[in-house]
């Protein structure tokens, strides 16, 4: 039998993208302890380093052989034992013994956007997913959207992600959206409403055209997102991967709005007024 | 006059003066990179066909989609949206995230085919929407006999035909104390409407009774009356702007 040794680190090496899971964790355990039903094994282990890059994680893991997540399942019987890295999931099972085995989440989404860790893929893949970074970067640069400052005292940097996209035709896209949620209200952004076209409103123009025998004319505006000037004083780290030589601890002050962020649609809107 | 109706990055412009309408559009793209759709084929995933003098328009690639996500492309045709005399009842307890997520995923799906260019829907979904935050098997069971209702119907379209000889025509309806999803367990009555504007359809609407009404022609009266309140609202905008005289206004019951 597999001994159960719990990842229990401290709150500062826990990566970012398993807080959740730790958090999760810390509240089953401390509900398990109070009924008495404490693992029999449950082994202690800090990590040495902070934990930031998924292969961290996984050099973490080979060390440790059972680093685990300990997390209820939704039938409230059984557990489940998980670790989630970017993309991928170990899941198994606790029913006497632990068994896991290596999973791959799927994207349910209809149009397949995925957050993908293409370190994981060949090296061709990656190249190509590569070049579609560079291409996004390029967009980005020569819409001047932003400068690179040293980030002042008293500000935050918000962090940033790239979303993969195949799109129907096979293009590969990469788009870097920032991670709008940890943006404060009244400091990072204030205003964020923008209004779009009722349904009625199309079905009634339509209705018109069709009446008076107008033409209609189709227009779609390429990163329209990326055209908004901001009004707010914003800081962005620099994109994963894609840090510029010398200058890492810098960061990136935002001149217009990038996806992700959450006035970003009330730019566009207001840009467009 | 140019109209230009924008959905973030979509946009459509139209109006009577088509030379107007080309230079409005050049505007457009030379201050913002732009790809030129021409004529407007789709918007919001929802196709836009031309014949015969007749504008056609459908989901029927977005619904097709729909239904093959959900696993639901070959099922049997249902004749009716919702089953006859089918009252959801509501559930107090805590219900399964899984399920919860699954029952989401379906109403977000129906509720853009609905708003779209399925009034057919509007009753059953509005009915469904109700049990979004606590959804039970059986609520999930009753989307998919939607879904089999899409099936069988799927290739309807709205069609906007161009007969001017039509006025704007307002149909509106109501039940009585049929809706017990309230917390209090009040019944509550349902009532809708559907505009139909130069022969074609323009808007519809399906949504529970504020009020409590105490006979059946109180809970109509109480339809006609929002029903009435829209339309005056419609057709104000649309004079406005559009500069067109509703001269005939017929509502029925």
């Amino acid at each position: 039998m597999l001994s159960l040794n719990v990842c229990l680190n401290c709150h500062h090496s826990t990566p970012d993208m398993l807080q959740g899971e730790h958090s999760m964790v810390m509240s089953h355990l401390d509900t398990l302890s109070k009924r008495g039903k404490v693992p029999e094994k449950t082994g202690t282990y800090t990590c040495p380093a902070p934990l930031q890059t998924p292969t961290d994680v996984e050099n973490c893991l080979m060390q440790t052989a059972q680093c685990l997540f300990l997390i209820q399942d939704s039938r409230a019987t059984l557990l489940r034992v998980t670790l989630v890295m970017l993309n991928q999931q170990w899941k198994g099972e606790h029913c006497g013994n632990i068994c896991f085995q290596r999973q791959y989440l799927t994207t349910m989404n209809v149009r397949d956007w995925m957050t993908k860790d293409i370190s994981k893929l060949s090296a061709k893949d990656q190249w190509a997913w590569h070049k579609a970074q560079f291409e996004e970067l390029e967009a980005l640069k020569k819409h001047n959207i932003y400068k690179l400052a040293d980030l002042p005292p008293g500000h935050k940097a918000i962090k940033n992600c790239w979303v993969f996209d195949l799109k129907s035709d096979g293009r590969k896209k990469a788009c870097l959206v920032a991670k709008g949620f940890s943006q404060i209200e009244g400091l990072d952004f204030d205003e964020i409403f923008s209004p779009v076209v009722q349904f009625e409103s199309v079905h009634t123009i339509l209705m018109l055209a069709a009446l008076e025998k107008w033409k209609i004319e189709g227009l779609d505006v390429k990163s329209a997102f990326l055209y908004g000037t901001l009004d707010e004083e914003l800081y962005m780290e620099q994109p994963q991967g894609f840090k510029v030589l010398g200058n890492e601890h810098k960061v990136l002050h935002l001149k217009k709005a990038i996806y992700g962020l959450k006035q970003a649609a009330h730019t566009w809107w207001h840009e467009l007024d | 006059m140019v109209i230009i109706l924008v959905y973030v990055d979509d946009i459509i412009l139209t109006g009577p003066n088509a030379t107007q309408v080309v230079s409005k559009k050049k505007l457009f793209m030379d201050k913002w990179e732009c790809c030129n759709l021409g004529e407007c084929r789709e918007f919001l995933c929802m196709r836009i066909e031309y014949r015969g003098g007749k504008t056609y328009l459908d989901q029927v690639p977005y619904l097709e989609k729909i239904l093959k996500h959900f696993g639901m492309a070959d099922a049997k045709a249902a004749q009716t949206p919702l089953p006859t005399s089918y009252k959801p009842e509501p559930f107090d307890g805590t219900a399964m995230a899984a399920l919860r997520s699954q029952y989401q995923s379906v109403i977000g799906s129906l509720l853009y085919l609905m708003l779209g260019t399925h009034p057919d829907l509007a009753f059953a979904v509005t009915q469904m929407v109700k049990f979004t935050h606590i959804p039970l098997e059986e609520h999930l069971l009753k989307t998919r006999h939607i879904l089999c209702y899409l099936a069988g119907t799927h290739k309807y379209t709205l069609v906007y035909d161009g007969r001017s000889d039509a006025g704007l025509y307002a149909y509106c309806d109501s039940s009585y104390g049929d809706d017990r999803s309230d917390a209090d367990h009040r019944h509550r009555s349902t009532q809708g409407y559907y505009f139909s504007l130069a022969n074609a359809s323009v808007k519809w609407h399906s949504k529970m009774q504020t009020l409590i009404s105490t006979s059946s022609t109180m809970a109509e009266y109480i339809a006609l009356s929002d029903c009435a309140h829209d339309c005056a609202s419609y057709s104000a905008n649309l004079e406005n702007p559009c500069h067109m005289s509703l001269s005939m206004l017929t509502a029925i019951e």
